[in-house]
């Protein structure tokens, strides 16, 4: 048996990949080293990432109009590099309709992010109905850091098929054996993706994951610069799955949830 | 580009594990395969029960299980002997010089003492006569648990011939992490954890690479995780190599049996 080579395992060169689960910038809990756009898509070039959806850690729970106006930058200033999650602020009801509107008229972004724990605005609100409208209207896709019920993720995606929904950060630190409702709702409903954005992660947890719901639901994710984008991007390299399952899950799978090519 | 890197993981366990993630090692077979897998080249490894049930078991069975092996070398898990329940200090050093201990390891939170250096004296002032690593397993499962930065820095200043090496510090640490390496020469970090966005590269910047160990967590965490982290930091190749293995290598040519 020929000796296995970390440069040829760590070769990101053969693979297309997107990482479906960035932030940006500066953030209060801890330092972030770099951060910002261009250091940014300097460690993308890096690690060999084309591109990342971001939601800037500002619009996780603060100001989600100066987070949405520096997605715009970013897009602007490193066109083709950067996909535009328009972050929303669950408790300003009243500014939900109008700062979707601008995101997604003016500012060219393409999913929806919620982070209802940051907010700390549970999804049971009602105001979030406001949000599933206007991307059912659009047939938009949304990334949500937790949908907090998965029969809630169930339902929404059985009334809205033409949104595409990622329950996120669940998969990345699966142990292998326990159940995850999210993941028969992944299997099940063709608009429900998991992704694997998660601190920290487990022995293989990646081909765990392929054998338990197959590839073509399964969206990598890094989290970075929350998190470090080499060691998210290091879980899908080494694991003992196929190059065409890799790149399912490095950028096919996004794309599908992107663009709604399952509805 | 960057070379293969000969890596030498600082963290690893063979035994059932608790397995409430990850997996287990039950054979010294299925650890080499794992190590084969993720181009680790050597590691030192300490058995589950001597983490997770009684160090005086578990000390024993790991060296049961791993034999002679030049790759494998073994860590023993210790317990301030107070209570009568593992050696002393002073039978600990023959013990650990007698079979070749590469290092030892320190887990408060599954024992239940606190990391004080009233009750851990007698333990680690023979430990720093023969200089021999420290692990601090403080059973760190997230970023967001606390550390007790003060106690590790009160730990570290008490023995400063004696080289701590902090397991599983997260991304949230740098706060902290970083003036206690300012401070505290003889303390180090094992990076399988260490997810900070150029984390690597700051701390290398700051207090060079001598600091930071590779080491897996496995099979309770993802090799891949840290190994790819440290294939794609922007630092040179020599110094991935001393994290990667020759800082933990040296620490253990450190060791001082008599």
């Amino acid at each position: 048996m020929s000796k296995r080579n970390l440069t040829n395992i760590l070769d990101t060169k053969k693979f297309n990949i997107i990482d479906g689960h960035c932030h940006i910038g500066k953030l209060n809990t801890f330092n972030i080293q770099g951060g910002m756009m261009d250091d940014f898509v300097r460690v993308m070039d890096k690690v060999g990432i084309a591109k990342a959806a971001i939601a800037p850690h500002l619009g996780l729970k603060l100001d989600v109009k100066r987070s949405n106006d520096y997605i715009a930058e970013c897009m602007k200033k490193y066109p083709d590099r950067f996909i535009g999650m328009a972050t929303i602020n669950p408790n300003r009801p009243k500014e939900i309709i109008g700062e979707l509107e601008r995101c997604f008229d003016n500012l060219q972004c393409s999913v929806i992010k919620l982070h209802p724990d940051f907010f700390k605005a549970p999804m049971n609100r009602p105001d979030y109905q406001l949000i599933y409208d206007f991307a059912a209207e659009r047939s938009l896709p949304i990334l949500n850091h937790d949908w907090q019920s998965p029969d809630r993720l169930k339902e929404l995606a059985t009334i809205y098929p033409q949104i595409r929904f990622i329950q996120a950060h669940n998969a990345g630190n699966w142990d292998g054996h326990s159940e995850d409702e999210y993941f028969v709702i992944a299997k099940d409903l063709p608009n429900v993706y998991v992704d694997i954005c998660a601190s920290p992660i487990s022995y293989k947890s990646v081909e765990k994951l392929v054998k338990k719901i197959g590839p073509d639901k399964i969206i990598f994710g890094s989290d970075a610069p929350f998190l470090n984008l080499a060691f998210g991007v290091g879980k899908v390299l080494f694991a003992n799955i196929t190059d065409q399952e890799k790149q399912m899950i490095f950028a096919d799978n996004y794309l599908n949830f992107l663009y709604g090519k399952a509805i | 580009m960057t070379e293969n890197l000969k890596l030498f993981d600082s963290n690893c366990m063979i035994g059932v594990g608790p397995e409430f993630i990850g997996s287990s090692f039950d054979t010294k077979n299925s650890l080499q395969n794992s190590m084969n897998y993720y181009c680790v080249e050597k590691s030192i490894t300490y058995h589950a029960l001597a983490k997770y049930h009684n160090p005086l078991e578990g000390n024993s069975l790991l060296l049961d299980m791993l034999g002679a092996d030049t790759k494998i070398l073994p860590q023993w898990v210790v317990l301030p002997n107070h209570t009568g329940e593992f050696i002393s200090a002073k039978i600990l050093v023959k013990e650990l010089s007698v079979n070749a201990i590469a290092s030892v390891r320190l887990c408060p939170k599954n024992y239940g003492f606190e990391l004080r250096q009233w009750l851990l004296d007698e333990l680690l002032s023979e430990m720093e006569q023969i200089r021999i690593p420290v692990f601090l397993d403080l059973d760190l499962l997230h970023w967001s648990d606390s550390v007790p930065w003060d106690e590790i820095r009160t730990l570290c200043l008490a023995y400063p011939n004696l080289p701590f090496v902090l397991c599983r510090i997260g991304c949230g640490s740098n706060r902290n992490l970083f003036p206690l390496l300012e401070q505290c020469n003889n303390l180090f970090f094992e990076i399988s954890y260490f997810d900070a966005n150029e984390g690597i590269e700051a701390c290398t910047k700051r207090f060079g690479a001598e600091r930071m160990l590779f080491g897996s967590a496995s099979p309770t965490y993802d090799p891949a995780c840290p190994i790819s982290m440290l294939f794609y930091a922007e630092i040179t190749q020599q110094q991935k190599q001393l994290i990667a293995g020759e800082n933990i290598q040296r620490l253990i040519e450190g060791i001082e049996y008599v």
